[in-house]
């Protein structure tokens, strides 16, 4: 099933608000996402920090997922670097 | 998102501080806690210049609303709470966020008031870049939300 993965905060800056799309099965869990995501990245931009990825969130709209909950039927996955708001 | 007590939303535009008080008025309540957060024009010793804030609003007006409930859990029926954060870019001194609980007694609306804003801190989807005089610019360092799912 093919996923679009949209970015927020400094992974938009990176990928000039480009989205990805990678296929993944609906039991991959979220951190397995996370590390598929790590290796497209690699190509996109050498100069992110790699380790940012496993630090971050994927979320749906509703949701933030647990890295070890499973991605769903969800056509659309966000990737959440670490927050800051306030 | 609107009900009766509580009101989050998320705006491109500057906070409407008359409009939100207004919202918080409510003649059972006698205490109305009021956070307002600020652009800073310093941070570790580097002069900033203005602030911008990325957001998944769709998410962040799930986490804040959950944010509110919470506060308000125990507080019975006579409350309000309003909160409202900025995304885009801000200049100095404009307000970033708002957050107002009135209760009818000062001790539970300074509680909700200052849950609310550490729970935003670290569980909403909200991202802060730094512009600095220098002409650099910056994401600022923040929570994790591995675990806060």
């Amino acid at each position: 099933m093919k996923r679009d993965i949209k970015f927020f905060g400094v992974f938009r800056q990176h990928m000039r608000n480009a989205s990805l799309e990678l296929e993944a099965s609906p039991n991959m869990t979220a951190k397995e996402l996370k590390g598929e995501i790590k290796l497209a990245l690699k190509d996109v931009s050498s100069d992110l920090n790699p380790n940012l990825v496993e630090i971050s969130a994927l979320s749906t709209d509703k949701t933030v997922l647990r890295d070890t909950e499973s991605i769903g039927q969800a056509s659309t996955l966000y990737l959440l670097p670490p927050v800051c708001g306030g | 998102m609107q009900g009766n007590n509580l009101f989050v939303d998320l705006t491109s535009l500057p906070i409407n501080i008359e409009s939100a008080l207004g919202f918080l008025t409510n003649y059972n309540c006698g205490a109305h806690s009021i956070f307002l957060g600020t652009a800073r024009n310093n941070n570790h010793g580097r002069i900033v210049e203005a602030l911008e804030y990325d957001a998944h609003v769709e998410l962040a007006k799930n986490v804040l609303t959950n944010i509110c409930i919470e506060a308000a859990a125990g507080l019975g029926t006579h409350y309000k709470i309003a909160t409202i954060h900025r995304t885009g870019k801000l200049n100095i001194g404009e307000v970033s966020v708002f957050i107002g609980v009135s209760t009818p007694h000062r001790s539970e609306a300074f509680e909700a008031c200052r849950y609310i804003i550490e729970k935003l801190k670290h569980r909403a989807p909200i991202w802060k870049k730094e512009y600095y005089s220098d002409g650099t610019s910056e994401w600022s360092e923040g929570c994790s939300l591995c675990g806060n799912g």
